[in-house]
């Protein structure tokens, strides 16, 4: 029989669940939310937080300040040795970003390893309305990257229907197909979340109110889950004018920081706040598969 | 023997969309000539700043749709649809009138530093449209380049900045009169090279009219004339590009394909920015 040689490839991914902090508790995620159930090793990337909008009030002093979070690996006890409050252990390297057209400017995320993506392989996106009454939006998808020989390479998507709440929709676009001669090796991602003229008022300053599921049509797949993922959640390096303190924010793991099979990673979090919670936690890793 | 510089350089036009008008949406695209590099070994281009003339500057509102494709000049356009112009704008528009174009968006750790030689110098001519001189309205041009000397790697600042009373001068352009202080010198330290990384220019007000150019060691601008403020005060969120993907052959040019869905015309200001990799003879 001749020896085939596997060859691996790095493949970006997404994890993430709304969890409920009910006021002045204590939560510990379940261990199997962010737990790698695949085959392959993962390097952990980062942790992103956003909030969603409390009913009747947000607390005094915010959201990111009232809750407080313990990271730990299983087998490993916690990372950070001292309890501090999201606000404090999530970093904030870039400004503000521009709002064009009332905060709707496009956020976008570097993939630490291009994606190679084949010849005649495309990109299935689907984004979610969260926002709770119907829009009219012209949400649109972009993946920026380049061909094996060094030409600019685009992907792309646009969803223009009205999308009644709660439902979602997948976007039909022959841009979202390499239709190119070459492979194409995808770098950035970018989201655009929410349109002012559809709905009026778009402030969509943690990211929120659309959700997004990016996949390749073959191999391993980016985010696995039923739901789409909060546009804060996916891109929290993108920060907004954030009156209500609710995100993103971002804790940026250590380089060399991995997940092996079967591992898990634990999050406790604490809610200081006569208010309850609900918060978005995801998980970004990079998984080599071989 | 020669080896590489990076020198700055901006690109910039203006056009006009047409309304859409029996269901079909106005079309227009960038003029080559305004949008080529000339002659280098490699230009990368690090981002494009697209803002319709008349918003509510960079962190104000946009009041209208406007969608766009791009590719390079001979090949195909990289999306066969046009998408928001919205979208791609991920950058983050610098809070102050700086520039920083040594860092490229793609590709951490990659610098592009504009390297001066002692004995050269760098020349910056400002002008604007009013002659206040004293008081609370003074206006003290003023730059200053964040550096790096290569000798030792301790940072440096070139800096300079004058109260001179600015001379009077016919206004191109329609600003009439136009106010041009003498020029700004910036000098390389004779003890050693520097790396220029950034450019913070002084005298922002909001009702001056900046206009700035920048003359390289050889007298040569960095952008053509009419002097431009937006290069280093862009009024909306540049578009990242940069990476390998974006350093072209000096006989490639980028192009941007603009289609308004609007009833009403817009003109929109389309700048390109980057560094041109140029052979010289220091060392």
């Amino acid at each position: 029989m001749e020896r085939i040689a596997r060859l691996g490839y790095r493949c970006p991914r997404w994890i993430w669940d709304a969890i409920q902090i009910p006021a002045t508790s204590e939560i510990d995620v379940p261990s199997s939310l962010f737990e790698n159930n695949t085959l392959y090793k993962q390097r952990l990337i980062y942790l992103s937080f956003t909030a969603e909008a409390a009913t009747p009030a947000d607390p005094p002093g915010y959201w990111f300040r009232c809750l407080k979070l313990e990271l730990g690996k299983s087998g490993f006890g916690v990372q950070n040795a001292v309890r501090g409050s999201i606000a404090a252990v999530c970093a904030n390297p870039f400004p503000q970003r521009q709002r064009g057209g009332a905060y709707n400017t496009g956020r976008d995320i570097q993939l630490q390893t291009p994606y190679m993506l084949p010849r005649g392989g495309r990109l299935r996106v689907t984004w979610w309305n969260r926002l709770g009454v119907d829009i009219t939006t012209y949400a649109t998808f972009v993946a920026m990257g380049r061909t094996i020989s060094g030409d600019p390479r685009m992907l792309a998507g646009s969803g223009i229907e009205t999308l009644i709440a709660g439902h979602s929709q997948v976007m039909k676009s022959a841009d979202l197909r390499n239709n190119g001669r070459d492979e194409m090796l995808i770098n950035r991602l970018i989201f655009k979340d929410f349109d002012y003229y559809g709905q009026g008022d778009g402030q969509d300053e943690s990211g929120t109110w659309l959700g997004w599921q990016v996949n390749p049509d073959r191999g391993f797949q980016w985010m696995p889950q039923a739901t789409g993922i909060p546009t804060g959640n996916i891109t929290p390096l993108a920060r907004s004018e954030n009156l209500l303190d609710r995100g993103p924010r971002v804790y940026l793991f250590a380089p060399d920081n991995w997940l092996y099979p079967d591992q898990s990673l634990m999050i406790r979090v604490t809610n200081d706040s006569a208010v309850d919670s609900t918060l978005n936690i995801c998980l970004h890793t990079e998984v080599e598969v071989c | 023997m020669g080896r590489i510089n990076f020198i700055p350089f901006a690109r910039r036009q203006q056009l006009t969309i047409p309304a859409s008008a029996s269901g079909r949406p106005g079309r227009g695209f960038t003029r080559l000539a305004d949008m080529r590099v000339g002659s280098c070994l490699k230009a990368h281009i690090l981002d494009a700043i697209i803002y319709q003339t008349g918003n509510g500057g960079k962190f104000g509102t946009w009041g209208r749709q406007i969608n766009m494709r791009m590719g390079i000049n001979g090949k195909p356009y990289l999306t066969n649809d046009f998408y928001d112009m919205r979208v791609f704008q991920s950058g983050h528009a610098p809070l102050t009138s700086c520039w920083d174009w040594s860092r490229d968006p793609q590709l951490p750790g990659r610098r592009y530093p504009y390297r001066l030689n002692p004995g050269q110098l760098v020349r910056i001519t400002m002008a604007f449209n009013t002659q206040d001189v004293s008081g609370d309205n003074q206006v003290v041009p003023s730059a200053t380049f964040s550096a790096a000397m290569t000798k030792g790697g301790g940072s440096y600042q070139l800096q300079t900045s004058q109260a001179a009373a600015p001379v009077a001068l016919p206004g191109p352009q329609g600003l009439t009169p136009l106010y041009q202080p003498p020029s700004l010198l910036l000098e390389c330290p004779q003890s050693s090279p520097v790396d220029l990384y950034s450019l913070t220019v002084g005298m922002w007000s909001a009702t001056i009219t900046r206009a700035v150019q920048v003359l390289d060691a050889n007298e040569s601008p960095w952008w053509p004339y009419p002097q431009w403020t937006r290069i280093i005060d862009p009024l909306a969120a540049p578009i990242k590009l940069g990476g390998y993907e974006w350093t072209l052959d000096p006989d490639e040019t980028i192009t941007f394909e603009f289609e308004n869905p609007e009833t009403a015309a817009q003109t929109i200001d389309v700048t390109i920015r980057g560094v041109r990799e140029v052979e010289e003879d220091f060392e």
